[in-house]
């Protein structure tokens, strides 16, 4: 095992590789779930069990999982951790299953965990496929608690339910829409793109 | 050569004075009119307005410039002139910092995100106008403007209840041309104070029909603009207020009127829908643009649920630019059909 790789896998999901901004992946949760910072880091931390979870068990199967039908068998493995996912929010985070709703269970159908499962987990061995899962999914959830932060600080006014503008600040709600995820996950992705070239 | 005074050079040879801050200033003077009205029915309300926008269009164009590490050049006109355009479309009433709020994301996302003034696919003021209109409904909300209340209550409730056409020009007199011909300038005039009620609302540039038309004819004579957009624009709407009207017989002249000649309309037919920027290239292009703007807006204003979805209708209008342009194509110069 070579410790410089693992740490190589870990940290490139956090910037370099950081799935929403640099592969524009995995949007639909991203635009859905950043109203408030609360959902917008529940859905990272559940995508990121099921990621971890799935690229994990993936690779331990990779050899015995056949060449033709492993989409579907990739599939089963995420809905499985989705399942789980979703009925451990419904017993014991439930405002958040509420919240978040039918997103839970389209996490199966999220590009993340399908990606690394085709791209990684199934060519690597368990220990990079969980450093790789992690790191994703922790970039992930960094990217939507971000994005989260902005929408809800300047369209609603508060940070986790708290308010913290002053007591006259009416917000901009526009960005709470449909319309303000766009244009924030836009501006998002130039500022991404910028710091990026400038290396 | 150099010392008998020739140059050699490339065509074209004869040019004009015009150039592109020489139009944007030329656009800058055609909006005072409707400004200047604006104020004079206002008064302090407009002025608040008027101010805030101007002075947040340039303290943000500036500042943008900057950031897209351009160079900060605000000579060109185009902040004094995206902050009076966002000005004549704000209703009275709108705070200075929902104003300036609208002005940056109007110039952010509408324009320097795609590359600063003359790149952008929407017109930045719309796009600044959508964002208020969706924070902050309320404030932007032109309910008890005279569209509004034409769609709220009707032509009838205009004419009988408020009785605004009725105090001298009354229903019996608008059948002879006479009539007819006094009924629209009073519409062109604008709505003096009293007409609903006592209270007096609109946009600060939609107020008087008259100075619009005044500003519209300057960019006419200029040719700053051509007659394509305008005309389809609103031959669109005449088509349909016609056609689709529904209510009393003998108010359709006032209804038509008020669909043609409220100011929101005749301001996008003139500074919105003919801007150079967002509108197709070709005559026949800008025609079909205006003709799908005023259909949106008629659409909107017959059946929708918007009051005056027309700043909407050019926004999605402007979407189809590109897709208009095309298709549709000018004749290359001196083509002939290829004969085999």
């Amino acid at each position: 095992m070579d410790t410089k790789r693992l740490v190589k896998e870990f940290t490139k999901g956090l910037w370099k590789e950081i799935p929403p901004f640099r592969f524009v992946l995995g949007l639909c949760p991203t635009l859905a779930c950043t109203t408030t910072v609360s959902d917008g880091l529940g859905m990272g931390l559940c995508l990121t069990f099921v990621l971890t979870c799935s690229n994990v068990f993936i690779s331990m199967l990779r050899k015995i999982i056949p060449d033709e039908v492993r989409l579907a068998c990739f599939i089963v493995v995420v809905a499985t951790f989705v399942i789980i996912v979703e009925l451990v929010t419904q017993a014991y985070f439930y405002p958040l299953y509420m919240s978040l709703g039918i997103f839970i269970p389209l996490i199966v159908v999220n590009c993340i965990p399908l990606g690394r499962a085709e791209a990684f987990a199934s060519k690597n061995s368990v220990i990079y496929s969980l450093a790789d899962g992690l790191g994703m999914g922790l970039g992930y959830t960094m990217s939507l608690t971000s994005l989260a932060f902005f929408r809800e600080l300047l369209g609603k006014g508060t940070i986790w339910g708290h308010h913290v503008m002053w007591s006259g600040f009416e917000p901009l709600s526009f960005l709470q829409k449909a319309p303000g995820a766009f244009v924030c996950l836009g501006l998002m992705l130039g500022i991404m793109n910028l710091v990026g070239s400038e290396k | 050569m150099k010392d008998k005074g020739f140059v050699v050079s490339v065509g074209p040879h004869i040019q004009g004075r015009e150039s592109i801050p020489r139009i944007v200033y030329g656009v800058v003077i055609a909006i005072l009119p409707a400004i200047i009205a604006g104020v004079y029915f206002f008064k302090m309300e407009a002025v608040k307005v008027i101010v805030a926008a101007l002075v947040s269009a340039i303290v943000f164009d500036a500042l943008l410039q900057k950031l897209i590490c351009k160079k900060v050049d605000l000579t060109n006109g185009h902040a004094l002139l995206m902050g009076l355009l966002f000005a004549t479309i704000m209703p009275i009433g709108v705070p200075w910092w929902a104003v300036a709020a609208g002005v940056f994301v109007g110039l952010l996302v509408g324009e320097y995100v795609y590359g600063g003034f003359g790149n952008n696919p929407f017109n930045p003021v719309i796009v600044g106008w959508a964002a208020l209109k969706l924070s902050y409904p309320g404030y932007l909300s032109v309910a008890s403007s005279v569209l509004g209340v034409l769609k709220l209550e009707g032509i009838s409730a205009i004419v009988e209840d408020y009785g605004y056409f009725s105090d001298a020009y009354g229903v019996e007199n608008w059948s002879t041309l006479g009539g007819k011909l006094k009924l629209l300038g009073k519409i062109l005039l604008g709505w003096k104070a009293g007409a609903w009620g006592d209270h007096l609302f609109g946009c600060v540039g939609c107020i008087c029909a008259l100075a619009i038309l005044i500003g519209a004819a300057f960019l006419f004579i200029k040719r700053y603009i051509s007659w394509y957009a305008p005309v389809g624009f609103l031959a669109t709407i005449l088509f349909f207020s016609l056609v689709f009207y529904k209510g009393d017989k003998q108010y359709l002249y006032p209804f038509v009127l008020i669909q043609l000649f409220s100011g929101s309309t005749l301001l996008a037919a003139f500074f919105f829908v003919t801007d150079f920027a967002t509108t197709p290239f070709t005559g026949l292009g800008m025609f079909i643009f205006g003709v799908m703007a005023g259909l949106v807006t008629m659409l909107g204003r017959l059946w929708g649920k918007w009051v005056d979805p027309v700043w909407f209708a050019i926004l999605v209008a402007n979407a189809f630019t590109p897709l208009i342009d095309r298709f549709v194509r000018p004749k290359p110069f001196g083509r002939v059909k290829s004969s085999v």
